[in-house]
């Protein structure tokens, strides 16, 4: 179990706040521009959103293409940024209004209440226990419940306890239960004044709606899932007992990905590619095989895109393993009243004729779109987007953090989709353009 | 709980400032009553989802979704996989 974050807001007394660098978001890019900050001497202040640190990164199964386990990587990552004696961590809290200063900038920081003292939580979790409300997980994208009063997840940093205020009843169940009195219904939101001489955006992306692709049936059809949904099915810290089928708890003997879900496609308003959906996918595969010796899985694909270090291995991997691909576009799914699926699909390879195939489980391999947050952050000197929506690099070659604000960079996915490696080169660079700026007022 | 703690309880200044939404009220009736169901027909002996959806008479993915949020919470533990590797049992942890 990973201890709470020991500079918690709990411990900051003044609500007028000064760091050299804001860096906001707390995934994996966030973390490595903070840590690499810190280490050189710089004060970080890290304001996260959610409740706790990690991103997507902390909730995903292994990661392509060494198929290393994720939350191993995460997890000792997430400790060294929330004990880094030089990073003030304030989860579930939202930055406004980023402002110029003189040479620095300034900013309004909102801590919202999680009804919880973060000093006296011990994240036992008996208020979990005896709460009486279970609404869907959004850390297990809704194949399971969670309570009304609750942790966030297994690995969450910090560890400790929130009340979900909009769904609770006020029984007063958990006040009541809680060793250590850590309840505290009184708690209101904090407003920050913070003065920083350098931003680092690292808001991350967010994941297509797969609702949006009305003919594949997504939140119709209970097995259809999405691919953050798998991911979490292959996690150790999955929701379900193995991976099984939401609609009735069968283990799925033969299951589809449907490619480019939401990415390459102008009839949802997002025409590029997504860039680690095919990835993510073969490695599902490979895991899947694994979990499931019996399971027959086919990917269904326009083209494959294997362009990293070691991708294409990867996916001849995958071939050799008994992973099936056929190049062909999905246009319709059915369901049939079993619960299993029909695909009616376009065959590139058979003269583009239309095809049927049945699959119990389909998996939607869900391209990524950019955090919209990042204009709320600066409204009196608008930040550059490009075409896309994510934040413009001024200067991609040269300096790929730069972004139009001085003093302000970006780092890992709010640029642009990317994998994990990427994302950390990326905050690699946005830390040390960072540290360039500030010496360079000096 | 003595007088004074229950007059403690911060729950209390929230009640003057929240009305609970009867859907709030509505899942947590709901959440309760399935547990109790699904917790008295294991009580009989192991069960898997298509024998607990028979008995119950509700919806399978309704079934699966909160005999795998008991499963999370550790009011329910997995048994055994069928023969034809099709459906785990479940039963009431073993205390
Ligand atoms: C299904 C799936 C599987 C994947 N598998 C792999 C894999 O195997 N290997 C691999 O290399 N990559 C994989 N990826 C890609 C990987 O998830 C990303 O590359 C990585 O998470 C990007 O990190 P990030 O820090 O840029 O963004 P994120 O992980 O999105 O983190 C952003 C953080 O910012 C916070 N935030 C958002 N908005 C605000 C705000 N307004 N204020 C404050 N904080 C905010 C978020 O809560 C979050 O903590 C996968 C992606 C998906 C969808
Ligand atoms: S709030 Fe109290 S009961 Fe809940 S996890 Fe924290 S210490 Fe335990
Ligand atoms: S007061 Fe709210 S959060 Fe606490 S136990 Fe009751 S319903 Fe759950």
């Amino acid at each position: 179990m990973m201890n709470n974050n020991m500079n918690s807001p709990e411990q900051i007394s003044t609500n007028k706040l000064e760091y050299d660098v804001l860096v906001i978001g707390g995934g994996i890019a966030g973390q490595e521009a903070s840590l690499n900050l810190a280490n050189n001497g710089f004060k970080v202040l890290m304001v996260e959103k959610d409740l706790s640190i990690g991103g997507k990164m902390i909730h995903l199964s292994k990661v392509f293409p060494t198929l290393d386990c994720s939350a191993c990587i995460a997890t000792p990552k997430i400790s060294e940024t929330a004990r880094n004696p030089n990073i003030t961590i304030m989860t579930y809290s939202e930055v406004e209004d980023i402002k110029r200063n003189g040479n620095g900038l300034k900013a309004m920081v909102i801590e919202k209440p999680r009804y919880v003292k973060a000093d006296l939580c011990t994240g036992c979790p008996i208020c979990e226990e005896k709460c009486p409300v279970v609404v869907e997980d959004e850390y297990n994208y809704g194949l399971t419940g969670r309570k009304a009063a609750f942790i966030p997840f297994d690995l969450a940093s910090p560890r400790i306890a929130a009340i979900d205020i909009e769904n609770c009843t006020l029984c007063g169940a958990c006040e009541r239960a809680c060793p250590p009195n850590a309840i505290d219904f009184s708690m209101e939101k904090k407003e920050f004044e913070l003065s920083v001489k350098s931003v680092i955006i690292a808001t991350g992306f967010e994941l297509f709606p797969a609702e949006k692709k009305k003919e594949y049936g997504f939140g119709q059809f209970k097995n259809v899932i999405h691919s953050m949904q798998m991911d979490r099915l292959l996690a150790p810290t999955r929701p379900f007992n193995n991976v099984l089928r939401p609609s009735d708890g069968r283990m799925p003997d033969n299951i589809a990905y449907v490619l480019c879900t939401g990415s390459r496609d102008l009839s949802v308003g997002n025409p590029i590619c997504s860039q680690i959906c095919c990835m993510y996918s073969i490695k599902q595969a490979q895991l899947l095989l694994g979990a499931l010796p019996m399971t027959d899985v086919t990917i269904y694909y326009i083209d494959i895109r294997a362009f990293g270090k070691g991708f294409d291995e990867f996916y001849e991997q995958g071939k050799s393993m008994g992973v099936e691909f056929i190049k062909g576009k999905i246009a319709k799914i059915e369901e049939k009243e079993n619960g299993n699926l029909t695909l009616k699909y376009e065959d590139f390879e058979n003269g583009g004729k239309t095809v049927e195939a049945d699959h119990d489980l389909v998996v939607l391999s869900v391209g990524i779109l950019p955090n919209k947050d990042v204009s709320g952050f600066f409204k009196s000197e608008p930040i550059a987007l490009d075409i896309h929506q994510y934040v413009k690099q001024e200067d991609e070659l040269m300096s790929p953090a730069k972004t139009s604000i001085e003093g302000v960079f970006v780092a890992g996915t709010s640029s642009g989709p990317m994998d994990i490696p990427d994302s950390i080169l990326s905050a690699g660079a946005a830390s040390a353009e960072a540290a360039a700026f500030i010496r360079s007022l000096k | 709980m003595t007088e004074e703690k229950k007059k403690q309880l911060t729950v209390t200044l929230m009640k003057e400032k929240r009305t609970v939404p009867d859907e709030v009220k509505e899942k947590s009736k709901k959440f309760v009553r399935m547990r109790k169901a699904i917790k008295a027909s294991l009580k009989e002996g192991p069960k898997s989802i298509p024998q607990l959806v028979e008995e119950m008479k509700l919806p399978t993915d309704v079934v699966t979704y909160y005999v795998m949020s008991l499963r999370k919470f550790g009011d329910i533990a997995v048994g055994e996989l069928d023969e034809d590797d099709e459906y785990y049992s479940y039963e009431l942890p073993k205390k």
